[in-house]
Order: C-alpha cells, then structure tokens, then sequence
C-alpha cells in the first residue's frame, strides 16, 4: 500500500492496522512526519511539528501494544494535531502571535490531556489567525494555502486544521470555532468540522478569543472521524465554567441509525439570499434531494433576522477579545499585526452599551432559531455563501476592510447563529465547484442533539462520494 | 450611517488615553467605522435605539 493511501485512511481503519500489528504506531507516525515534511512548505499547514516528541510517543504505544495493555481504544496510536491556539505542555502555543512567541505552556488543554489519555499521538500545532481572529489570509507565521488549489484560502482562523485533515498531513485534529472559525475552512479544504453544543467539550487550556462564544471543534475527513474525536474529548471538566454535566452519548454507535422521517428546514433567507454562489444554490439543492431520498422531510423555513447573526457576532468577538488581549496589548502591541492591534482598540473604543446591544441582539436571534426547532429537528444551510477567495484578492481588504467590505463579509449570517444559539452545527463536503473548489453544507440541531446533527452528516455523507475525493498534491 | 472622522477619533482615543501613533490613526479610523456599521445593521432589530451609542462614543470624547 503507498504510504499517501495509509495518511487518507479513516480512523476505523487506521486503528484496525495497528491493533492488528500491521503496522506500528511508529511506523505511521513517519510517514505522516515525511508527508509534512514533503508538502509543509506548499501549504504552510504547521507552525510547529513535534518530530522527537511525536516518535517518542509512538515508541510508548508500541511498546505497549506489544504487552497487548490497551484495548477498544479508537485513537491509540492516531496522529493528530492541534490548532496553536490549544495549549500543550512542554510545547510552543503561540495562539498564531508572535506576541506568543516564547510561551510554552506547563499544562495540556483539558482537551490534549484527554487525548493523550486515549493514546494519540501529538504530530504538532497548527497554522492560524492571529488571536483566532480572521479568515486565513495573511497570518503571523505565514500564508497558509488551500490543497485543492494553492491560489485560494483554506478559510481560517483554524486554517491549518482544514488543510492538515485534507492533505493527509494529521489523521484528525482539533481546531476551534467561535464564529464559523471551524467550519468555514473546513468547508473551504473539503472535509468535516463540528461545533459541538456549548459546554460539550472542555474550553480550559484553549486561548480565548471570545469566551461566551469559542469551542473546540473536531475535524476528520468523515463524519464518524469527528464522531470518534468528538466522543474522545467530550465530557465535565470543573475547569471550564460552561462545561456541561450531562452524559456524554455514544455518538459513534447512534452513526449507522436512518434518518426516515427526521423534520429538516432549510432556512430560506440563506438559500434565497442573492449574496449566494449558484454553484453553492445547486451544491445545496442536490443535497436536499439526497436527504429526501433518505426519507427525511426537507421544506423551507424563514427565520426573519437571521440574517444579522454576523453582526451581533463580530461585535461580540472584538469586544470580548479586546478586553481579554488587554494585557498583552499594552505590554507587546508591537509584536501584534498592524490590523489585530488596531482592531482591539477599536473595539476598546466602544462603549459597554454597543456590546449590550449585540448580546440584545443575540438573546433575539436565539429565540427565533429555537422557536423554529420547535417543528423542525434540524436546520440546513450552506456552510458559506461564497467559494474560497483567491488570497491575492482578500489579501486588498482584510486587513482594514471598508465598511462596504466589512458588511459584506458579515452579510448572510451562516457560520454566525450556531455559536449565537449554543446549536451544534457542522459542515460536511457536498460537491465541488466548476473550478475545483470545495463546497460545504451546514446541518444545524438543537442543543445538546449533536448525536442527531452526526447521524444526518453521516447519513447524507455515506449516499455521496465528496469525501473519498483528496486533492492531488 | 454618519462615519467617524480621523480628527474624531483622534480626541476620542486621546481622552480614552489610548496610545496610537499618528500615521495609524486613519486606519483606526476604518477599523472603528467598520465595528460601527455591524452595530447600525442591528437597528432593524426590535432592540433598544442604537443610535445612542454614537451618542455615547462622543459624549466620551467630549
């Protein structure tokens, strides 16, 4: 088998070659290293890859495979990695500033301890916006490139997790979404990312940007590898004020149930929108005939002010991050870039109030999607409305967009209302466009019914062949 | 939406007692009117009157 075939692998059968002794964890943990080495300075995925570390870890699984200890353990021996925005103890966690450039953290996320714990293997840290705060142009460490086309953005902030769990370059890894920070570049490389429901999975450890908004979020090239990762780091940690005490449920074993019958809406004014590629109209309308097919029910429904989610939500972010990075922001301004500096004393500027209004605003939107979960179990939509921009052109206006551009980046609302409401929400590939490009469709549920939004990606997901596509590097 | 001007922004960071050189404070500027538009696209909220809040930025410049 070549060894590009074994880094495509799904974690079921990845896990089943190293329990069989086909392969040893060490084995794997090089190849996914000479890979990263091979296509690292195309795609600028990693700012930082743990050789040593990743090896030595490899040996331990190893040798503890040949004393036959572990069992019906699904990450043992996986390669993953990690969005710089997660603290690893003992490793460089810049949160993709170089205002961060010597903090080595004492203590793993609750996260990474959890995935130690399951025997993964740390391959390095991940590409990514300064603070989590951008689209994935023009970051601290280096431009990060789209796979499928190395012209185009892989979306951010968590880009080098889109590109990472594309290219083959991780197994799976955790990046973070605060505001479609997830599954916008997963949508952008084509593969999966879930927003798990607030409190899900632990927040301690991971650099906030907006702590009322972020949450780890699990990406794999299927819909089970984030269901495995998600069951992996799920679960109470006193540690994380918003961590949530319900049971975690066996998301992976509830996967293969049908989805006859299920209430699916699509939310009109994102499908109706005129801001809406036609290439993503018809991506996502071929995708309600796939899940009509399944035997869902799939009709339209308006949810008025969706639309101004965005809004509420980039004045959330800026303000909470402003006042979080204040510290940093007085000592070591001078290491941020020119944009996120100005940014977060823009946002200083504004008054208490402006920041009142948008959490308004949000109690607002929250109960209009909830009032519309009261007929439907899920909501659909378009990851994003537009295909990956080429980085040359976001390049002209990310830094200090006009206010046209600023509205127009925010227009439509999709990636905004999931963090808004405390949905899940993820985004699994649903075609291509003409010039090659990911398209990503959004299956929303209600709080705490992730178990439910999995089921339908993985329905809808195993009727389609988008995720057995890979780019061609 | 009336926008911000440089010269407003300046006395207004100047009595937040912000520290922002001179040759940045246009792009500032941008950035500011930038955050200010998201707030103005919430006014066909059924929410408070926003246009206090511009009330109340240069009432702290003031």
């Amino acid at each position: 088998m070549q060894n590009a075939n074994l880094t495509y692998m799904s974690l079921a059968e990845l896990s089943a070659l190293i329990f069989k002794k086909d392969i040893s964890a060490v084995e794997i943990t090089k190849i996914y290293l000479d890979r990263i080495d091979k296509l690292q300075p195309k795609l600028n995925a990693y700012i930082t890859i743990c050789r040593e570390k990743a090896l030595n870890s490899a040996k331990g699984i190893d040798k503890a495979l040949d004393r036959n200890i572990p069992s019906n353990k699904p990450l043992l021996g996986i390669p993953v990695a990690l969005k710089d925005q997660i603290d690893t103890r003992g490793i460089l966690t810049t949160n993709g500033s170089l205002a961060l450039i010597d903090n080595v953290p004492l203590e793993d996320a609750t996260v990474v301890s959890k995935l130690k714990k399951a025997g993964a293997i740390i391959l390095g840290k991940l590409n990514m916006n300064e603070f989590a705060a951008g689209g994935g142009e023009n970051p601290p460490f280096g431009q990060p490139r789209n796979p499928w086309n190395l012209d185009y953005s892989p979306g951010g902030s968590s880009s080098g997790s889109g590109i990472a769990v594309s290219a083959g370059l991780c197994a799976i890894s955790v990046g973070e979404d605060s505001g479609g920070s997830g599954r916008i570049p997963a949508s952008y490389c084509g593969v999966v990312s879930i927003r798990p429901s607030v409190g899900l999975a632990s927040r301690y450890g991971i650099h906030p940007l907006s702590p009322s908004l972020d949450m780890a979020s699990p990406f794999g090239r299927t819909v089970a590898d984030c269901a495995i990762l998600l069951q992996a780091i799920s679960g109470y940690d006193p540690k994380d004020a918003l961590s949530s005490r319900r049971p975690v449920p066996n998301y992976v074993g509830r996967l293969g149930n049908n989805i006859k019958g299920v209430q699916i809406g699509v939310i009109s004014e994102f499908i109706e929108s005129p801001n809406l590629d036609p290439e993503i109209r018809a991506a996502i309308k071929t995708a309600i005939a796939v899940l009509t097919d399944l035997g869902a029910y799939v009709e339209k429904v308006s949810i008025p002010y969706i639309t101004h989610s965005m809004y509420a939500l980039g004045t959330i972010i800026w303000c909470e991050g402003a006042a979080l990075n204040r510290h940093l922001l007085e000592s070591k301004c001078d290491l941020f870039q020119q944009s996120t500096c100005l940014g977060f004393i823009a946002a200083s500027l504004l008054p208490a109030k402006a920041y009142l209004v948008a959490r308004q605003a949000q109690a607002f939107i929250r109960t209009q999607v909830l009032e519309s979960f009261k007929k439907y179990d899920l909501l659909l939509s378009p990851t994003f409305p537009r295909l990956p921009p080429k980085i040359d052109d976001a390049l002209k206006t990310v830094s200090f967009p006009s206010k046209e551009d600023v509205l127009k980046r925010h227009a439509d609302g999709h990636p905004g209302f999931a963090p808004l409401t405390g949905c899940p929400a993820i985004s699994v590939p649903c075609g291509f466009s003409q010039s090659g490009l990911p398209i990503g469709l959004q299956i929303i549920g209600r709080p705490f019914e992730d178990t439910l939004v999995l089921q339908a990606a993985h329905a809808y997901e195993q009727s389609t062949l988008w995720h057995t596509q890979h780019p061609d590097l | 939406m009336r926008e911000l001007k440089v010269k407003e922004v300046k006395s207004l960071i100047e009595a937040m007692g912000e520290k922002v050189p001179e040759a940045e404070l246009s792009l500032l500027t941008v950035r500011l009117n930038g955050m200010l538009e998201l707030l103005y696209q919430l006014e066909s909220l059924p929410l408070d009157d926003t246009e206090i809040i511009l009330t109340l930025l240069m009432q702290r410049k003031d």
